[in-house]
């Protein structure tokens, strides 16, 4: 009888071990070498840690993208958090028409993320876009605000669209969790005269922590990675403002095909996820 | 000024109705922008200051892509593509999630380990998936996609499920065996059934993924095997206003299935995200 459960794991291992696994493992092999596709040299050639100790040494925008990477990371899934709570709250209460706004809400959160980021790419066009004609009403007068081609603009537009498209999720997880807690001790506790304040923080706060567990982590891995929406949103400029690191490892990849080099920057990339990752987890995994 | 419990209630309900409005046009102004774009003719869209509400409604932007360009055979690709790694997922998943939702298989590591995979830069996977393939003959071909997506739809397929199966009471796969079913009987003809609502969920879920995935897509293939992602990304290079309506066109047909496909889910999404993710 315990056949059944073994086998039924097994395929999901093989897949995952041959379709996932193994050309990770390749791909750090990769690292350790050479492998030019253009240029004099082509062909392998093992170089031990060289790759890595050029990324660590020479390779300023390398960092320079990991830190614009992070710094969206932050700023993103802090306002998408903040903004999902206060809608969950207020979407919690008991009104009319509930569910077509949750209907309706959750709609950017399903977007092509390419999509995205060519609607968004029309939305803020200084002279033909929408968003500078309604300021304009606004504001009295037309103002052409170059949301993608000022530097710093650029930076809080791609913020912006990115908390657009992806509230949504943390405001139905933290929904769902906040439906999930039971009535009494709300009951109890307003009975007992407590603020509106202090309920959410001893009584809501702490029943949410799996959600918020979920929302981190799964936000904070897929932040990480971004590449789709900012790519046809920017293209990661102006210069590199908006360059996220999976943008840069790309666009050097394919302009230089010096794949050992590429790989190698991937790895990289890929332990900082993974030791973001499990920082966070045990973090918040110790407050539950 | 004193406010009556009632007053009180209605002022703060009308407050809520209005920040909701306020949110719900943010969050579709974008969307309905677009649809309204994808039937306006050239002069309407190339205009200073924007029409909102074209006065002619045509369909040429429609009849120029999918009928003068290769759309219609990207967003094929798309739909076979998607359709196949969802039923891939689901396939190796579900048993996979059963057995460790009842018997604990691997313990705390096995889920652990799956769910990692999802971990992995898309960057970081590509290249060597796409040497790989190369090597498999599998450029630009359906299932390369299929696979790759599957290495990302199964982990959420498998980890979303655990939660579902947990939440089952193992009373009716009891009844069964007991009335001679195997194991494996019982899971096929009395859980799946019974989880439907969880297999839905997940099934568009990884459906959504592999529609609106781009990086694999832009990577491991070319003309014959492409989605549409790649096909909407030839406009990123392309950017001027006078191709907006074909864009736009392009974006709304991207979008309609996917639209469709959550007002069905909707009504599991919520119970979905509860049940699945933060079982963990």
């Amino acid at each position: 009888m315990k056949l059944f459960r073994y086998l039924a794991v097994i395929p999901c291992i093989v897949f995952l071990l041959g379709i996932a696994i193994f050309p990770l493992l390749y791909s750090l092999a990769v690292t350790f070498h050479s492998w030019e596709l253009v240029g004099a040299k082509t062909g392998w050639e093992f170089i031990g840690f060289d790759n890595y100790i050029n990324i660590f040494t020479k390779d300023k925008e390398f960092w320079m993208t990991l830190y614009t990477t992070l710094l969206l990371t932050a700023g993103s899934l802090t306002s998408e958090f903040l903004i999902g709570l206060g809608l969950a709250l207020l979407l919690n209460r008991e009104i009319k028409g509930r569910r077509i706004f949750t209907t309706l809400l959750v709609l950017p959160m399903m977007t092509t993320p390419v999509v995205t980021g060519l609607i968004w790419r029309m939305l803020y066009h200084e002279k033909y876009g929408p968003i500078n004609h309604v300021l304009g009403i606004f504001l009295g007068g037309w103002k052409e605000i170059p949301w993608l081609g000022n530097p710093s603009l650029a930076f809080i537009s791609t913020l912006i669209t990115n908390v657009w498209q992806w509230t949504p999720f943390s405001a139905m997880v933290l929904l769902a969790g906040l439906a999930a807690i039971p009535r009494e001790p709300y009951e109890s506790a307003q009975i007992d005269g407590a603020s509106s304040v202090q309920i959410f923080r001893y009584i809501s706060l702490p029943q949410l922590m799996p959600a918020v567990v979920v929302i981190v982590l799964l936000r904070l891995m897929d932040l990480l990675k971004l590449f789709d929406f900012i790519m046809m949103l920017t293209r990661g400029g102006p210069g590199i403002v908006t360059t996220t690191i999976s943008i840069y490892i790309y666009l050097r990849a394919f302009k230089h095909w010096s794949i050992g080099y590429s790989c190698a920057q991937s790895y990289i990339l890929l332990m900082v996820i993974v030791t973001l990752t499990t920082i966070f987890l045990r973090i918040l995994r110790r407050r539950t | 000024m004193l406010l009556t419990p009632k007053t009180r209630r209605w002022v703060e309900n009308t407050v809520v109705y209005f920040i909701l409005m306020l949110t719900v046009i943010i969050a579709l102004f974008p969307i309905v922008w677009t649809l309204s774009l994808s039937f306006k003719t050239v002069e309407e869209y190339y205009v200073f200051p924007p029409v909102w509400i074209p006065k002619k409604i045509s369909s040429v932007n429609y009849f120029h892509i999918l009928f003068e360009t290769p759309a219609l055979g990207f967003l094929l690709n798309s739909i076979i593509i998607s359709t196949a790694s969802m039923i891939l997922a689901l396939a190796i998943g579900a048993p996979a999630a059963y057995s460790i939702a009842r018997f604990n298989t691997g313990g705390e590591n096995l889920p652990m380990w799956i769910l990692s995979n999802r971990m992995f830069p898309p960057i970081a996977s590509v290249l060597p998936l796409f040497f790989l393939f190369n090597i498999l003959g599998l450029i630009d071909t359906h299932p390369a996609l299929i696979l790759a997506y599957t290495t990302f739809n199964l982990p959420f397929a498998v980890w979303t499920l655990i939660g579902f199966f947990r939440e089952l009471p193992k009373d009716f796969e009891e009844a069964a065996m007991v009335d001679g079913c195997s194991r494996f009987q019982s899971f096929l003809r009395i859980v799946l059934p019974l989880i439907t609502p969880g297999l839905v969920v997940t099934a568009i879920f990884c459906f959504i993924f592999s529609w609106n995935e781009f990086l694999f897509a832009v990577i491991l293939t070319r003309k014959a095997a492409g989605t549409v992602a790649v096909h909407l990304a030839f406009y990123e290079t392309l950017f001027l206003p006078k191709v907006w309506g074909y864009l736009s066109a392009l974006s709304m047909l991207t979008y309609v299935p996917i639209i469709v496909l959550s007002i069905v889910i909707q009504r599991y999404l919520v119970r979905g995200l509860t049940l699945g993710a933060i079982r963990g």
